[in-house]
C-alpha cells in the first residue's frame, strides 16, 4: 500500500496533505498537469482538467508521465478508470497541428483522418479555413489563428500550435542585475513563459508580478506593448522599468486618455483600447502600430471583451498574462487559456508568505450590530437596495474610527477601502483623511499615493480605483468598509494592497467590517471564499468586543 | 410437427430400467434440473419414466443446455435414429474426445433430454419440435409447403427450363417432385453455378456460417435478375420461413448434403477456451476493495438523499431525469453510473415505494444495513445481486430502441439473460481469482454454454458477459478484468469468508476529520456510522470519493439545531472528532447561528385563551378544576391548551367562567417530517437455493429405491417450469422476448408435412 501525500479522487481532484513530509515533492510532480483550486491550511485541492492535461502535454509531459506521478504519490490505489480517462484526454492533443508552411502559409494539419474530417465539417470551423491543400492539410486564414484554436478547444480537439511567433522589432532590454536579483520563483515563472512564448503567470498580490513581466521582456528583447488597468498602474510599470532595467525614459511611451505616445515600450490602458468612437474601436490600431515582439496583459482577469477579440487576431505575437486571481466573474477563464495561453506558473499565497516574499497577513471580519433605526431601515428597504443599506450602515463608522485609532497608535499606515462614494466621503470627513475616487485627477492621485509612500500621509480613504496595481509598499492595515457584492477577486486584490513585505517583517492586518444579520454578511462570506481557500483564516469578532483603548493589534481580545 | 421415427421412440420401460441403475447422485442432478419429474404422489420407476419420456418441460430444459448437448440432440434427430454413440461422435464433428463426448451425453441425460439405451442415444419426444441449432434450416418440405401453388409452379418451371426432371400435380405432389430434384447435391450445385454474380458466395455463406437464412423481402418479389437471393428463391433452393416472412432459409437437406451428411463440420463438444493471464493479486484486491468502499458510500449517500428529498416516481415507474441529474451531481458520477447505483439500492431491497406508491423511500432493511460495517454492507449488496441476477447489470444499458433502461423499476427480461449471468458467474468461480480474463473468449464460451446468448449480440446492445461485468465492476467483485479474492468467495457463496477477506482491504472506520477555517471538514476514509450521521446533519457534503469534503454553512448548522441539537453539543462534537481543533471561524459560525436560532418561536396548540385582565389569566392558570386542560401561559394575557376548543370551553364553563369562542385566524405549524419506511420491496432475494428441494429430492429417490407404496409428499408445491423460473416478479419493463412462438401452425398443413416427412429417410446424404 502506498502512503504518498496525494489522494486521487475519481472526480479528478487531487487532495494534497500539506503536513505530509513529502508534500513539496508531490506538489512539484502534480502541479504541471493540474490546477490548484484551493489551498486552505491542511489539504490543498488540485483539479485535473482537460485544459491542464493538454497544457502538460504541450510542455512535453505525456500520459505515461502523468500516470506515473499519480501512482507514485497517491496515498490510495488510483481508480483505473481515471487513469484510462487521462490517457484518453491527453491523446486528443496533437492530432491536429497549426503549422507555418513556406508555400501555403498558416495550415491546419491532421494526423488522424477521422478527427481531421470531422473537424473540417464543423460549422464553427469552416469559415476559419482556407483551401484544402492535400489529404492531411488545409489552409488557415492568417487572421483566424486564435479563433480556430478557440473553436478546436470547444470541439475537444486542441491544436498544437507550431506556427511560432514573429520576433517583432528587436529592442534590447537589459536587467540591472547588479542592483537587484530576481527571486527564485520569479525566475521560474519567467522561464516557464519564455519556454513557450504565451501563457499566464499567477502570483499573489505584492509578490512582484511586474518583475516577472520585466524579466520576460528582457528575454524577448523586442518591442513590447504593456496593457494595464489604469494610468496609475502604468506609471508604476514605468517606474519599475526604469529602476530595474537600463531602459531610458524616452523609450517608454504612455498610451492613455491623457497621452498617445507609441514608443519601443508602450504602456496602454485597457480603458483607452476599449473606447469606441463612432462605433469603432479606434485605438485598437495600437496592436498593429509596431512590430511588437511581446504583449503583456497586466491583471489579465480584467481583460475587457473587445481586447479579447483583438487578441484573437494577434496570435503570432508572444503574449504574457499576469494576475493574482485567475477568477473571471464572467467565467471566461477558457478564453484566457485559449487566447493568452494556459497557466504557466502559479504558487499558493501561503507558500510565498512562508518564504517571506509577501507579508504575513491577519484577516479579521468585524461584525457590527446595527442600531434599531438601521435595522428598521434595512428591513423596509427594497430588495435591490438592501445590500447598499446594510453595507453602508452608519454603525460601521465608529468601528473604523476605533481601528484607525489603534492602528495609528501602532504607527501603521492605513488604507480605508470601500465601494460607495457617499460612505467614503463621510468616513474621510470623520477621519479627516484624504479621499481618492474615480473622479480624483491623475495628478492628485499620484501626489497622494506618493505622499503615502513617503510617509507624509498615514491614512488614505480609497474607492475601488485602488483595487489593482497600486503599489503602496508600506500600507500595513486595510479596512474594508464595503465591497462589490460577492466579488472574490476584489477581496483578494484589496488584501493584496498590504502584502508587500515590510522591512521589519511585521504582520499586515486586513479588517473587513460587516453589518450583522444583513446580506452584507452573506456577501462577505462569498467574497472571502477565495482567500479562505488560499489559507487565509478569517477571524470573526464582534464589534462590541473591540476595546476602544487598544488590543486589536496584540491579540488580547476577549 | 415432425413425426418421430418409430425406432427412435423411447420406451418408458427402457427408461425405467436405465434410470433405476443410475447412482443416486445422477438421479439427484436429474431431478434438480427437472423438478417437474418428481411432482408425483406415488413415485415409482414407471411413473418417473413416463414423465421422462412425455414431459413437455424438456423444451424448457434445452434452453439450459450448452452447445454440445444441443448438438447431440440435433444429430439424434437425423436418420437413422437413434444413432449409436459412434455415429453421434461422427455427426458432431468426427474427431471428438471420447471423454468430452461422454460428459456431454451425461449432461444431456441429466437434463432429462434423452437417454443412452443399449449404446444408442435417444432423445425425448418433445425435442423433435426443437429449432435447428446446428445452422441447418427446416426440412425442405416444410419450406415448400409455406409457398403458394403459383410460387411452387414457378419453381417447377425454372427447374424444368434448366433441364431437370420435375412433375407437376397436386400441391403435395409438386412439393415432393421439387424435393426429389433438389435432394441431389450435384443438381443444386449446377443451379448455383449458373446463377448471377454473387450466388455462389451467398450459397456458401448459408452453408457454413451457422445461420442458414438471408433477409430479403423486396428482391424476392422484384424482377431483378441480377439478385442472387431472388435467383436461389425462384429455384427453390431457399424458401421463406413463413408465409409473410422476409427471411429466406436454406433447407436442412441441402445443408446436410453439402456437409457430408453431418450437421457439424467442426467439433462442438469441446467448450471454447477462456483465455486468462495472471495478475498481481494485491493490486486487484486493493483496487476492487476501493471500488467496493466507494460503492457502499455512494449507495448510502443516495439513500439519504432519497430519504431527505422525497423522491417521487413517474407514473410509468422510474424517476424523473432532473431527479437523476441531481442525484448524479450529488455523488459526482455520470447519470448512467447513478442509475446503476440506484439499481443496486432497488434490487438490493434498500429502497422501495411507500404503501400508496407515491414516494420512493428507504426500506426497513436500510436501517440495519446503514448501521453495519462497510464490508457487511458490501456483502449484503453483493448477496442481493447474486440473488436477483442480471437486473443490476441491465440498468442504464441502452436497449434495442436506443433508450436507456431506467432505474427504480422492475424489469422483465428473458431467461437467456439469467442463464448467461449464472453461467458467467460459474465460469468465473471455476477460473478463480486474480486472473485477467479475456472477455471475447469468455463471450465465446458463454455462447457455447448458453447458445441463445448469441441473440444478445444480435440485439446489438449486450455481449453475454456484459450483464455480469456491468454490475461486477461496479460492485468491486471484478477489478481490472480479474475476479477479486473476496468476489470469488462471494460467488462461491462463502459470504462470511468474503466479508472477512474484504475487511482486510477496507480501511478501518475512522473517527476523526480535519476541520478547515474555510468552513470545511475533510474526511479521509469511512467515518464510524454514528459520527458520520451527526456530521451529515451539521454539514453538507460537497464532494465525495476516497476522501469526502463537507461544508458548514448557516443552513447546515440551522438544520442540526432544527433536529434538536444545540450549539454547545455541535461544538463539542467538532472539538472531539476534529483533529487539529475547531477553527475560530467555524466556532463563530455555530455561536452566531445559535444566537439567532429561536428568536422566533413557533408551536402547535389546539386552542388559546386571550384574557384581557392579567389577574384573571393568573387565576385561570391556578384553577384546579382546569388542571386537566394543562394550560400554559405564553404571555400575561395569552394562555394555551392542547385540548380542542370545545373541551376547553366546556371545562371553563364548568368552572364558572363565561368564555366566548373566537374564530380561528391562522396558525403556524411546524413541519415535522416523519420517518417513512416501507416493507414493500419484493425484489430482494437471497442467493441460497431453498434446502427443501435437495431434501425432498433425496427423499423422493429413497422412495423410488424402496419401491415404497406410501404416498410421497413433495415439498415442491407446483411443477417446476424453466420459463416460469426465469420470468419473475412484476413485469413493467420489457427487454425482449425469449424466442419465437411457433404454436400457430395450420393443422391441415401440419398433417401434410407429417406425411411428407416420412420421405426424409430416402434423402441422399
Amino acid at each position: 500500500m502506498t502512503v504518498g501525500p496525494v489522494i486521487v479522487q475519481s472526480d479528478m481532484t487531487l487532495l494534497l496533505e500539506v503536513d505530509h513530509p513529502e508534500a513539496a515533492a508531490a506538489r512539484s510532480a502534480i502541479s504541471p498537469f493540474s490546477e490548484l483550486e484551493k489551498s486552505p491550511e491542511h489539504v490543498h485541492t488540485y483539479r485535473i482538467t482537460p485544459l491542464a492535461l493538454w497544457n502538460a502535454r504541450a510542455s512535453g509531459i505525456d500520459a505515461e508521465g502523468v500516470v506515473k506521478a499519480l501512482l507514485q504519490w497517491s496515498k490510495y490505489p488510483v481508480p483505473p478508470s481515471l487513469l484510462l480517462g487521462i490517457e484518453e484526454i491527453i491523446s486528443r492533443y496533437g492530432r491536429l497541428r497549426i503549422t507555418m508552411d513556406e508555400t501555403f502559409g498558416l495550415c491546419l494539419v491532421g494526423s488522424d483522418r477521422a478527427v481531421f474530417e470531422e473537424v473540417l465539417r464543423t460549422k464553427a470551423v469552416i469559415p476559419l479555413l482556407g483551401n484544402r491543400i492535400d489529404e492531411w492539410t488545409v489552409g488557415v486564414r492568417a487572421s483566424e489563428r486564435g479563433r480556430l484554436k478557440q473553436a478546436l478547444i470547444k470541439l475537444g480537439w486542441p491544436a498544437e500550435d507550431e506556427a511560432g511567433y514573429v520576433d517583432g522589432t528587436a529592442h534590447d532590454i537589459v536587467l540591472r542585475t547588479d542592483a537587484f536579483q530576481l527571486r527564485p520563483y520569479q525566475v521560474q515563472a519567467a522561464q516557464a513563459f519564455a519556454d513557450v512564448g504565451n501563457g499566464v503567470i499567477v502570483l499573489p498580490c505584492g509578490s512582484g508580478k511586474t518583475l516577472v513581466g520585466v524579466a520576460a521582456m528582457a528575454q524577448a528583447a523586442s518591442r513590447t506593448l504593456i496593457l494595464v488597468t489604469s494610468a496609475a498602474s502604468g506609471h508604476q510599470w514605468r517606474r519599475e522599468l526604469i529602476e530595474r532595467t537600463y531602459v531610458g525614459e524616452d523609450e517608454i511611451g504612455e498610451y492613455s486618455g491623457q497621452r498617445k505616445e507609441v514608443r519601443p515600450i508602450t504602456i496602454a490602458t485597457y480603458q483607452i483600447l476599449a473606447t469606441k468612437r463612432k462605433g469603432v474601436f479606434s485605438h485598437m490600431d495600437l496592436f498593429g502600430a509596431e512590430e511588437w515582439g511581446l504583449i503583456i496583459y497586466d491583471e489579465v482577469h480584467l481583460l475587457p471583451a473587445p481586447v479579447f477579440r483583438m487578441t484573437a487576431d494577434i496570435q503570432s505575437r508572444r503574449r504574457l498574462g499576469l494576475t493574482a486571481t485567475l477568477i473571471r466573474e464572467d467565467n471566461r477563464e477558457s478564453d484566457v487559456f485559449t487566447l493568452i495561453g494556459p497557466k504557466r506558473f502559479d504558487m499558493p499565497w501561503r507558500e510565498v508568505e512562508d518564504q517571506g516574499w509577501i507579508a504575513p497577513a491577519r484577516c479579521v471580519e468585524i461584525r457590527v450590530e446595527l442600531t434599531d433605526e438601521e435595522r428598521m431601515a434595512y428591513a423596509l428597504a427594497e430588495p435591490e437596495q438592501r445590500y447598499r443599506v446594510g453595507s453602508t450602515a452608519r454603525s460601521k463608522v465608529a468601528v473604523v474610527e476605533s481601528i484607525v485609532r489603534q492602528a495609528r497608535a501602532q504607527g501603521e499606515p492605513i488604507l480605508v477601502i470601500g465601494s460607495y462614494l457617499d460612505q467614503l466621503e463621510e468616513i474621510a470627513k470623520e477621519l479627516d483623511a484624504p479621499l481618492i475616487t474615480g473622479s480624483t485627477t491623475g495628478v492628485v492621485r499620484e501626489r497622494l499615493y506618493q505622499s503615502f509612500r513617503d510617509g507624509k500621509v498615514e491614512l488614505l480613504v480609497v474607492s475601488k480605483v485602488a483595487n489593482f496595481s497600486i503599489d503602496l509598499p508600506d500600507a500595513s492595515v486595510a479596512i474594508q468598509i464595503s465591497g462589490g457584492f460577492g466579488s472574490r477577486q476584489e477581496e483578494a486584490q484589496r488584501l493584496g494592497r498590504i502584502l508587500r513585505p515590510k522591512a521589519d517583517r511585521r504582520q499586515a492586518h486586513f479588517f473587513t467590517i460587516v453589518s450583522r444579520d444583513t446580506n452584507d454578511q452573506e456577501f462577505a462570506r462569498k467574497r472571502q471564499r477565495f482567500l479562505s481557500e488560499q489559507g487565509y483564516a478569517y477571524e470573526i469578532i464582534d464589534a462590541v468586543d473591540i476595546n476602544s483603548d487598544g488590543g486589536l493589534f496584540d491579540g488580547d481580545l476577549d | 410437427m415432425v413425426q418421430i421415427p418409430e425406432s427412435a421412440v423411447l420406451s418408458p420401460k427402457a427408461v425405467a430400467k436405465t434410470l433405476s441403475i443410475w447412482p443416486d447422485e445422477r438421479l439427484q442432478r436429474l431431478l434438480e434440473n427437472r423438478l417437474d419429474l418428481h411432482a408425483e404422489t406415488f413415485p415409482t420407476w414407471e411413473t418417473l419414466a413416463k414423465r421422462f419420456v412425455l414431459a413437455k418441460d424438456a423444451l424448457g430444459a434445452i434452453y439450459r443446455a450448452d452447445d454440445s448437448v444441443r448438438a447431440i440432440v440435433e444429430v439424434c434427430r437425423l436418420p437413422p435414429s437413434p444413432p449409436t454413440i459412434s455415429e453421434v461422435q461422427y455427426r458432431v464433428g468426427g474427431n471428438v474426445d471420447d471423454g468430452l463426448l461422454r460428459d456431454a451425453i451425461e449432461r444431456m441425460e441429466e437434463l432429462g433430454l434423452g437417454l443412452v439405451v443399449e449404446d444408442r442415444v435417444y432423445i425425448v419426444g418433445d425435442l423433435w419440435r426443437n429449432p435447428y441449432p446446428a445452422g441447418l434450416g427446416p426440412p425442405i418440405v416444410n419450406l415448400l409447403a409455406l409457398q403458394t401453388s403459383r410460387e411452387l409452379n414457378g419453381i417447377l418451371a425454372k427447374l424444368k427450363s434448366a433441364g431437370f426432371t420435375v412433375k407437376s400435380g397436386t400441391k403435395p405432389e409438386t412439393i415432393s417432385s421439387i424435393k426429389l430434384c433438389l435432394s441431389n447435391s450435384a443438381t443444386v450445385l449446377k443451379i448455383v453455378e449458373r446463377g448471377p454474380a454473387g450466388t455462389m458466395n451467398l450459397f456458401e455463406r448459408l452453408l457454413v456460417e451457422g445461420d442458414p437464412s438471408v433477409r430479403d423481402f423486396s428482391r424476392y418479389f422484384s424482377d431483378d435478375t441480377t439478385s442472387a437471393v431472388r435467383y436461389l428463391a425462384v429455384h427453390g433452393i431457399i424458401g421463406p420461413s413463413g408465409q409473410y416472412s422476409d427471411l429466406l432459409v436454406l433447407p436442412m437437406e441441402i445443408g446436410l448434403a453439402f456437409r457430408g451428411g453431418r450437421p457439424y463440420l467442426q467439433g462442438v463438444v469441446e467448450p471454447p477456451h477462456v483465455a486468462t493471464s495472471p495478475v498481481e493479486s494485491t493490486k486487484i484486491d486493493s483496487s476492487a476493495a476501493s471500488v467496493a468502499e466507494q460503492l457502499v458510500n455512494e449507495v448510502a449517500l443516495l439513500l439519504r438523499a432519497i430519504e431527505a428529498d422525497r423522491l417521487e416516481p413517474l407514473k410509468s415507474g422510474g424517476i424523473r431525469v432532473k431527479d437523476l441529474r441531481r442525484l448524479a451531481k450529488l455523488i459526482g458520477r455520470t447519470e448512467s453510473d447513478t442509475s446503476r447505483l440506484l439499481g443496486v439500492a432497488w434490487f438490493g431491497g434498500l429502497v422501495g415505494r411507500t404503501g400508496d406508491g407515491h414516494l420512493f423511500c428507504p426500506t426497513d432493511l436500510y436501517d440495519s444495513w446503514e448501521h453495519s460495517s462497510a464490508s457487511e454492507r458490501w456483502a449484503a449488496i453483493v448477496g442481493s445481486w447474486l440473488g436477483s441476477g442480471p437486473e443490476i447489470g441491465l440498468v442504464g444499458v441502452t436497449d434495442a430502441a436506443g433508450k436507456a433502461i431506467p432505474p427504480l423499476v422492475d424489469l422483465d427480461y428473458s431467461g437467456t439473460l439469467e442463464l448467461s449471468f449464472r453461467a458467467c458467474a460459474e465460469r468465473l468461480v471455476e477460473i478463480g481469482p486474480h486472473r485477467m480474463i479475456d472477455r471475447a473468449s469468455l463471450d465465446s464460451y458463454l455462447c457455447w454454454r448458453i447458445p441463445l446468448a448469441r441473440l444478445l449480440g444480435g440485439e446489438a446492445f449486450l455481449s453475454p458477459s456484459a450483464l455480469f461485468y456491468n454490475a461486477a465492476e461496479l460492485l468491486g467483485v471484478v477489478a481490472d478484468g480479474a475476479l477479486s479474492s473476496f468476489g470469488h468467495l462471494a460467488l462461491s457463496q462463502e459470504m462470511a469468508l468474503a466479508i472477512e477477506r474484504i475487511s482486510s482491504f477496507l480501511p478501518k472506520p475512522t473517527s476523526s476529520f480535519l476541520l478547515g477555517s474555510d468552513l470545511t471538514a475533510v474526511v479521509d476514509g469511512n467515518l464510524a456510522a454514528d459520527i458520520h450521521r451527526f456530521l451529515e446533519q451539521i454539514a453538507d457534503l460537497e464532494s465525495t470519493g476516497i476522501v469526502s469534503l463537507y461544508r458548514f454553512s448557516e443552513a447546515s448548522i440551522r438544520r442540526a439545531l432544527d433536529a434538536g441539537h444545540d450549539g454547545e453539543e455541535i461544538s463539542k462534537f467538532l472539538e472531539t472528532y476534529g483533529t487539529k481543533g475547531l477553527p475560530q471561524t467555524l466556532a463563530y459560525l455555530i455561536k452566531d447561528i445559535t444566537r439567532r436560532f429561536g428568536s422566533i418561536r413557533a408551536g402547535e396548540v389546539s386552542s388559546y385563551l386571550n384574557i384581557a385582565d392579567p389577574a384573571l389569566a393568573a387565576e385561570v392558570l391556578r384553577n384546579k378544576k382546569l388542571a386537566r386542560l394543562r394550560l400554559r401561559a405564553l404571555g400575561p394575557n395569552v394562555v394555551v391548551s392542547q385540548f380542542d376548543l370545545s373541551a376547553v370551553m366546556d371545562d371553563l364553563r364548568s368552572a364558572g367562567y363565561l368564555p366566548v369562542a373566537e374564530s380561528e385566524d391562522g396558525k403556524n405549524l411546524k413541519d415535522i417530517r416523519k420517518k417513512i419506511r416501507t416493507d414493500r420491496n419484493p425484489r430482494r432475494r437471497t442467493v441460497d437455493i431453498p434446502a427443501s428441494h435437495a431434501e425432498s429430492i433425496s427423499e423422493f429417490i429413497s422412495h423410488l429405491r424402496l419401491d415404497d407404496p406410501t404416498p410421497f409428499l413433495s415439498a415442491v408445491e407446483k411443477p417446476f417450469s424453466a420459463r416460469g423460473l426465469l420470468v419473475r416478479g412484476r413485469r413493467s419493463y420489457s427487454i425482449f422476448d425469449d424466442e419465437d412462438d411457433d404454436d400457430d401452425d395450420d393443422p391441415e398443413l401440419m398433417e401434410e408435412l407429417e406425411r411428407l416427412w416420412k420421405d426424409l429417410d430416402g434423402f441422399e446424404g
